[in-house]
Formats: structure tokens, C-alpha cells, sequence
């Protein structure tokens, strides 16, 4: 049987310089701290994961042409999410110290050895499958952005896709899966999107606080955070409004007799 | 789909089509919110109380007009089904009923919202999970995958109008367990698979049991896995949190049910009950713990929330009649305190724009029933007396206490901590301020508090008239 289009891309990366290429390609989708990144190397990560599973194992074509198209369409919506939001993601250190992070986290695998074995896969594939689930952990862990997460979410599905497609082969398993990084990548497309909405309340509350310390804990107004109502930003003295120097803190000095209707 | 077997028309292609129409119009008349939101709770409530009358020892239903309606027709496709059963019936009436109180919660919302058409798909999504009965596979390897897609679903809910500025690291994080669940039941089914072919190897069995136990653990989302829920109660709608935790959760307790039942060396070939006794205890120890030390409102609502939880993880560690009987009580009760405390965590977040606690100084005075509600809720999630969540969590810690007494001190200790969290709140709330507030509450919504809060008053007086709804839900659970 002639070996599916797949399998042939597979091939290419089904030795060690391959393996340790993509090795170091999950590991820059947590050292290189930019989405477009993120997105690009999560989606090449599970199309060439794909591949060598169909280089390696030979499941049904149509199961990797499946995964093709799910890891496509989730790093489409990805992508489109990431260019229509105007936010860019917090940074999260500095590359030397996600390398330090990644560096420590190898260490720790290597120094407790968990000698973990998936059925009908290699120690080498198994490692590799491992890696790159731990880097997906590791974006989670770094920021909050929802285009980041997704990737990091996209990330720790791989081992589940490889998992569904040689364990289950005829069951649709596969597919469903497909289906998840779907409709995971069309979630954290909505929350991006969702995000850069949801900055100012769309209510305009209905307290008036007074200009005061927190009796208990000291707290004061020019303190509040985002979402404290706009009325109390606007009665505060000590924040300033648009065009007047800050108040100096202390009590509210008393309303000018001209400026009274 | 293709019914197989019917004879007569599959009343599970109605109720589907039934969820579909109510999403379609639901979403179509979104501008007329309050009134979508009504009509949906009734026709949710009505249903709900439809199915746990119904009786599938007659599963035929002749029409007047000739034809026929198959009550336990499955609707298949490509080897996966879905079909009504005795045990599986109740919890799509649990599902209902849930979705019926977030219908109800959103009441409150006054703006145009497309909540009520998503509370529809989720219950149609919801419902089909319950129904899963057959697959090409094992069906509770297949559930952890349908449960990653019901979540990354929902996830939609929480860039609701309503929702709060902040961060959205809750409904993303919500996506991590059933992530990290799913190879281990994959994996866990292979070896299930290699059972037969050598039947007296005890390594097989403990290394599926295993697999299949943590899958189950992650699944829980216990601590330190539970980052996601109080997160989300504090960034997202109340009535959003309240419908996906207790939807995730619900089907969550299903599937342990089924899995426990379906292969019993999950529990006694493997730690189970240490993992479930040691993580439960943890996770109520950290949700009395974390419920002390906030200053938002809606976490410390998910902190009690999670202190619930723990207990009822701590009660999953022996897996039994009674555990089962102690689990579906505390879920219940959990059912009525969280609806309660969304009912004013809605109204006061209406009101003030923020549910950080400073803020909502004196708002007691000026909005006691919703208060009142947002507190007693609360403080029902802990077990305190004269509250819906009194008499479970006592029973299910006199039931523990019998095995052990010091886990069950360490709830109680743990417990402390949620009741002196919302005692703080409840000083904040109804403290007297200078400062004249504007704030009020309207018919609708003190006329939701009240109802609710004589529901929690009822729960707290007579749980014995639960009883019947535990009794039916414990068939689907035993």
C-alpha cells in the first residue's frame, strides 16, 4: 500500500534530529512570549505529531486527515481571534527565565525518572508526547491571555490525539477529539474577542460613596480598582480628572461658594 | 440519526427538538428578555417534574391519531447512542431543574441577553450526556472527551453582558481537568480491554483501576485543581457560575457512579479511598481557609461553594449506599444554597457594579432581602444551623464521624472559616454609613429573595421532604 501524504511528512522527521527538532519547537512555544509564535508552533506541533503517528503506526488515513483539519481550523480561529484583539499578553519574565523554568522542569523529569510507558507507542514517542504536554502546562501557567491558553490548551491535547487514534482507531474517538480542539480553539476565540469588551461596566451604578479612609483597613479612594463605579472615581479628590492636576491627599476641602448653581 | 428498534416515533427526537426550538426562540426574542427568561423556567420546571413522574414501564404511547410515541427509543449514529432508561432519567430531571433556577436567576437581568438560548443548548448538551448509553467503545471513556466539549461550550456564558470586568482566567482554566482527564481513561480503557485475555493477572486490573481512579480524581477538580471555580464566581455572572458548576459537577457524580458501578477494582484494588479522603479534606480545608482571607464577594461564595464540595469528595471516599445516599443529599441541598446566594449576589451586583466587598458597605440597609439571600445561601454551603445546608452536612459528617471523627473536626474547624467570611460580609452589609446610598431592590427581585429564602427555610426545617427526590435520584447512582 503507497504511503499516505502524511506518513510521508512523517518520515521525514521519524529519527533523532527530528524528534529533537520538535522537542525544541514545543519548548520555543513557551521561551518565544508572542502569540503569533505560540499559535504557529502549537499548530505545527500537532500537524507533524499527526504525521509521525501516520509514519509510525499507520491508522485509517482518513483519522489523520481528520486531525489535519481539526489542528487547521483551531489555529485558524486562533490566529483570527489574536489579530482582531488589540491586547498584547503580559509578559511573563524575561527568555532567560522561562529557559531557567523549562531547564528546571527537564531536570525534574530526568532526576525522578517516572518512567512512564503509553501502550503501543515508543519510549521516544512517549517522551515527546510527555514534553509537549508539559510545555502546554507551563503556557498556562505563564499567562492569562486567552490566545496563549489556547495554544497551551491545544498544546496538552496532543497526547490525547495520538492517544485517540491509536487506541481507539475505529471508534470515532478521534474525531471527537478533533471536535474538542475546536470548540476549545472557538472558546478561547470568544474570550479574546469578549475580553477587550468587558473593560468598563455597562451599567452605570447606583451608590454614591463618600469622599473617606476605610475606617478598618485604610483603604482610599484614589485606590479603587477597575470596575469601582465611575461616581466614586468622579467624587474622589484624589483622583484627578481630565485636565486637573491630582488633589493632594487629605480631607475633601470644602466646594468654592462660585462654583455653587 | 437513525432510530433502530422503535415502535413508534423516538420521544428523544421531541425533546431534543423541543431544547432546539425553545434555544431558536429563546435567542430570536433575546430583546423581550424577561419574559423568554420566565416562560423558559416554567416550561424547564414543568419538564422537569414531567420526568420524574414518568413511567417507563410502559414506554408506548398511542396517540389519538394513530401513531405511536416510543418512550426508550435510542437515537444512534455511527455506533454512539443515547436512550432513556430508569437510571438515567432522574438526572436529566436534576439537569432540568437546574437549568430552570438559572432561567430563573436571570429574571434579575433586565438588559437583552442571548442566556436563556445558551441555557437551552447546555441543557440539550447536558441532557445527552445523561443519556449516553452505548458506543463503539466503553461509554465512560468517551464521556471525559463529550465533557471537555460541554465546557469549552459554556465557556461562551462568561463574556456575558453581566459579567465583570477582570480577568478570564476561570472559565479557561474550567477546561483543564477534563483535559488532563481524558488520556487516563483512554489509556485506562486499553487495559480494561486486556483484562480478558488473562483474567488472574491482578496487575491488570490495579493498573486500569488506577488509570481509571485518576481520571476520576482530576475530573473532581479538588485541590489544587480548583482554581477554575472561584475564579469564575468572581468574574462571571452569578447565574452563569451557578448553571456550569453545578451542570459540570452533576455530570461529574454520574460518571464516577458509572464507573464505580461498572468496575469495582476502581475502589478496591486501588487507593481510592485515600485519595478521595485525603483530597476532599484538603479541598474543605482550603475553601474554609481561602473563604476567611477574601475580599470579593463572589469568591467567597466560590470558596464556600468549594468547602461543599470537598465535603461531598470527602464523602465519595467510600463508595456505598450510604456515601451515595450522603453525596445526593448535600448535592441537592447545594442545589437550593447556591441558587439562593445567586439571587442576591445578582441583585447587589445589579446595583453596586462590583461585588468587591469594601464597596457594598451599608447595602444591607437599603437591600435586605437580597442580603439576607446572598447570606443565608452562604452560610448554607457550610452547614450552618437554620440553613438549607445544615442538615446534610451533618448527616454526612456524623456518617464519617463514624469511621473517623478527626476528618470530620477538621470540616468542622474548616467550616468556621466560610461562616466567619460571610460574618464579616454580613457586618460590612448592614453597617451604618453617613453616606446616603441609592441603591434598591426591586419587586421582582425581593420577591425571588423571599421565595428562595423560604426555600432554604423549609430545607433547613424539613429535609425529610427531600427524601422522595432522593430515593429516585439514588437509582441512577446505585
Amino acid at each position: 500500500m503507497p504511503a499516505s501524504p502524511f506518513a510521508l511528512l512523517g518520515n521525514l522527521l521519524a529519527n533523532s534530529a527530528g524528534i529533537l527538532l520538535l522537542w525544541l519547537l514545543a519548548a520555543s512555544s513557551v521561551l518565544v512570549w508572542s502569540w503569533r509564535w505560540a499559535v504557529a508552533s502549537t499548530v505545527t506541533l500537532l500537524l507533524v505529531t499527526s504525521s509521525l503517528l501516520a509514519a509510525l503506526h499507520s491508522p485509517l488515513t482518513v483519522v489523520t486527515a481528520s486531525q489535519w483539519l481539526a489542528a487547521l481550523l483551531a489555529g485558524l480561529l486562533l490566529w483570527q481571534a489574536g489579530s482582531f484583539s488589540s491586547t498584547s499578553p503580559p509578559p511573563a519574565g524575561n527568555w532567560l527565565i522561562r529557559l531557567c523554568g523549562l531547564g528546571f522542569l527537564l531536570g525534574a523529569w530526568r532526576a525522578f525518572s517516572p518512567s512512564i510507558s503509553l501502550p503501543l507507542l515508543t519510549q521516544a514517542e512517549t517522551d515527546l508526547l510527555c514534553w509537549i504536554g508539559l510545555c502546554g502546562l507551563v503556557l498556562l501557567s505563564l499567562s492569562n491571555a486567552p490566545v496563549q491558553t489556547g495554544s497551551g490548551l491545544l498544546l496538552l491535547t496532543t497526547p490525547l490525539q495520538s492517544l485517540a487514534a491509536l487506541l481507539a482507531p475505529a471508534s470515532g474517538v478521534a474525531v471527537l477529539v478533533g471536535m474538542v480542539q475546536i470548540l476549545l480553539a472557538l472558546a478561547c476565540a470568544g474570550l479574546a474577542l469578549a475580553q477587550q469588551i468587558r473593560t468598563a461596566p455597562a451599567q452605570p451604578p447606583k451608590l454614591s460613596f463618600p469622599a473617606m479612609q476605610h475606617p478598618a483597613h485604610g483603604w482610599r479612594l484614589s485606590h479603587l480598582p477597575a470596575e469601582a463605579p465611575p461616581s466614586a472615581r468622579r467624587r474622589s479628590p484624589l483622583v484627578p480628572t481630565a485636565g486637573q492636576p491630582p488633589a493632594p491627599p487629605g480631607p475633601h476641602p470644602a466646594p468654592q461658594k462660585d462654583q455653587q448653581p | 440519526m437513525n432510530p433502530l428498534g422503535a415502535a413508534g416515533f423516538p420521544f428523544l427526537g421531541l425533546l431534543f427538538g423541543l431544547y432546539g426550538a425553545a434555544a431558536l426562540t429563546s435567542y430570536w426574542l433575546r430583546v423581550q428578555g424577561r419574559w423568554v427568561s420566565a416562560a423558559g423556567a416554567g416550561s424547564a420546571a414543568l419538564l422537569a417534574l414531567w420526568f420524574w413522574s414518568l413511567d417507563l414501564s410502559r414506554p408506548i404511547w398511542l396517540l389519538p391519531t394513530g401513531s405511536s410515541i416510543d418512550l426508550e427509543a435510542p437515537l444512534q449514529f455511527a455506533g454512539y447512542a443515547i436512550q432513556l432508561k430508569t437510571s438515567n432519567a432522574p438526572i436529566v430531571a436534576l439537569c432540568q431543574l437546574i437549568a430552570a433556577a438559572a432561567l430563573l436567576l436571570n429574571l434579575q437581568q433586565s438588559r437583552p441577553t442571548p442566556f436563556p438560548a445558551q441555557v437551552w443548548t447546555l441543557l440539550g448538551g447536558y441532557t445527552a450526556l445523561a443519556l449516553f448509553t452505548a458506543a463503539p467503545v466503553p461509554t465512560i471513556l468517551v464521556v471525559p472527551i463529550l465533557l471537555s466539549m460541554l465546557v469549552a461550550a459554556a465557556a461562551a456564558l462568561h463574556s456575558e453582558p453581566g459579567a465583570l470586568a477582570g480577568s478570564l482566567a476561570g472559565p479557561l482554566r474550567s477546561l483543564l481537568p477534563p483535559l488532563l482527564a481524558a488520556p487516563f481513561f483512554l489509556v485506562g480503557g486499553w487495559w480494561i480491554e486486556q483484562i480478558p485475555l488473562d483474567p488472574q493477572n491482578l496487575a491488570l486490573t490495579q493498573t486500569a483501576g488506577t488509570l481509571l481512579g485518576l481520571g476520576l480524581l482530576l475530573l473532581l477538580a479538588p485541590f489544587p485543581l480548583h482554581g477554575s471555580w472561584a475564579a469564575t464566581s468572581e468574574s462571571a455572572p452569578p447565574a452563569a457560575t451557578f448553571l456550569t458548576s453545578l451542570f459540570y459537577q452533576l455530570a461529574v457524580l454520574h460518571l464516577v457512579a458509572q464507573a464505580v458501578n461498572a468496575y469495582p477494582f476502581v475502589v478496591r484494588q486501588t487507593y481510592w479511598p485515600l485519595w478521595m479522603g485525603i483530597l476532599g479534606l484538603l479541598t474543605a480545608a482550603w475553601g474554609g481557609l481561602a473563604a476567611l482571607g477574601t475580599l470579593q464577594t463572589g469568591r467567597l461564595w466560590g470558596y464556600a461553594a468549594l468547602h461543599d464540595w470537598g465535603l461531598i469528595i470527602f464523602a465519595l471516599s467510600t463508595p456505598g449506599l450510604r456515601s451515595w445516599t450522603a453525596v445526593l443529599f448535600l448535592f441537592i441541598l447545594r442545589i437550593i444554597s447556591m441558587a439562593t446566594t445567586a439571587v442576591g449576589l445578582n441583585a447587589i451586583q445589579q446595583q453596586a457594579g462590583t461585588l468587591t466587598m469594601w464597596p457594598l458597605r451599608s447595602i444591607g440597609l437599603r437591600m435586605p432581602w437580597n442580603s439576607a439571600a446572598l447570606l443565608l445561601g452562604g452560610l448554607g454551603l457550610a452547614g450552618f444551623p437554620l440553613t438549607a445546608g445544615f442538615a446534610g452536612h451533618w448527616a454526612a459528617l456524623q456518617t464519617l464521624a463514624q469511621i473517623d471523627w478527626r476528618p470530620s473536626m477538621a470540616i468542622v474547624v474548616a467550616s468556621a472559616g466560610v461562616v466567619a467570611g460571610f460574618i464579616r460580609l454580613a457586618r460590612l452589609l448592614f453597617a451604618m454609613q453617613e453616606a446616603r446610598l441609592t441603591a434598591r431592590e426591586g419587586a421582582l427581585s425581593i420577591g425571588l429573595a423571599v421565595t428562595l429564602l423560604l426555600l432554604v427555610l423549609t430545607a433547613a426545617l424539613a429535609p425529610q421532604l427531600l427524601s422522595p427526590l432522593i430515593t429516585r435520584t439514588l437509582a441512577a447512582f446505585s
